[in-house]
């Protein structure tokens, strides 16, 4: 228990910078920064990707770093806008955090822990390892249909690859860029940690999917499209 | 001359000139023109004279001229789509490298709110 203790005041929660994006939001996402807040996390940027909705009036009334995508270009895209406007400011540590309310806060300081003590550049969180609640069935075979088929294709042994809950040093964004505009970039990513050599853990995390949560991610039908974009980036790109 | 050959033939006739006039008006550029020139004008031989179409079709171990016409126009339509979808990726790559342009642009920096 003091060892626990001591590691996390090794954390200096001022060199965390959390990472959103947020899409048509407007229902969660003030509640979603007010819990960050609330823990201490005061480095926070959104990225609004084109939301139609209040989103960004919303985000704007928060002590935050507020961008915008004047139309809709996806999650990939919107997190290299993100990471370009972090590297710029020179945050050494990056947490990417879901604005849909499915990511619990109090998993960013287990998510961090390794690369501050650790000797590690890439920490994922893990549903699998940790627990998930509310997860609907079809998601979770298309889920743990993508890790078997992510391990083969890339030679590693992870337990989850489309988690959106993950923590970096800052300097692997600099060999890091996200091609993919939409939900494929979780599949770069991987494919990027694994041929840059970074190191890399996966830690438990505890995700909360809701009705709300579950409407708003990806389809399931969006799988056909990342299989194929996979192939095609690990054959002929 | 049969009707198909005459309706068909001033289908084709329209295209050249439709095309002759985007090229006079700059919309169309004199390497693109050629290349659909060549292929309109492959189109209207194989209507007026389609017992030669058979002559080069049975070269290729086909039957019938249209049979051989149906190949090579499936062929084509294959290879224009894959064209288009490499531009349509590629002007997809462009507009969110303009819209990040933008964005980081006009960035709201963090207020003490």
């Amino acid at each position: 228990m003091q060892g626990k203790e001591i590691s996390l005041s090794l954390i200096d929660k001022s060199k965390i910078v959390i990472l959103m994006t947020a899409y048509n939001e407007e229902k969660v996402v003030g509640a979603v920064i007010d819990g960050l807040l609330n823990r201490g996390y005061e480095n926070i940027v959104i990225v609004d990707d084109g939301s139609t909705d209040k989103t960004y009036e919303i985000v704007k009334k928060y002590p935050v770093f507020l961008l915008r995508h004047i139309v809709n270009r996806g999650k990939g895209a919107s997190l290299q806008t993100g990471t370009e406007f972090i590297l710029s400011k020179g945050f050494p540590v990056i947490v990417h955090f879901d604005a849909d309310g499915q990511h619990n806060p109090d998993d960013i300081e287990k998510l961090v822990e390794p690369i501050f003590i650790e000797n590690v550049d890439v920490v994922l969180g893990s549903r699998f390892l940790g627990s998930v609640k509310n997860l609907p069935i079809t998601r979770k075979i298309v889920l743990k249909m993508g890790i078997v088929f992510s391990n083969l294709l890339y030679g590693i042994k992870l337990t989850d690859v489309h988690n959106g809950l993950r923590a970096f040093k800052s300097y692997v964004f600099e060999k890091i860029y996200f091609t993919e505009d939409r939900f494929a970039y979780a599949s770069e990513l991987i494919e990027k940690i694994v041929k840059f050599g970074f190191r890399y853990k996966e830690v438990p995390v505890n995700i909360t999917y809701s009705e709300y949560s579950i409407k708003k991610g990806q389809k399931n039908i969006n799988a056909i499209n990342i299989f194929f974009k996979m192939i095609r980036r690990r054959f002929f790109a | 001359m049969l009707k198909y050959q005459v309706f068909f033939g001033i289908v084709v006739i329209l295209m050249i000139i439709r095309h002759s006039l985007l090229l006079k008006r700059g919309n169309l550029r004199l390497r693109k023109y050629i290349i659909f020139l060549t292929f309109w004008i492959a189109l209207l031989l194989a209507i007026m004279f389609p017992e030669e179409t058979n002559k080069i079709a049975r070269f290729f171990n086909i039957t019938r001229g249209a049979d051989f016409f149906i190949y090579i126009s499936i062929m084509v339509i294959f290879y224009i789509l894959f064209r288009l979808f490499e531009k349509m990726e590629k002007i997809e790559r462009d507009i969110t490298k303009i819209v990040r342009e933008i964005a980081l642009m006009n960035k709201d920096e963090k207020k003490d709110k």
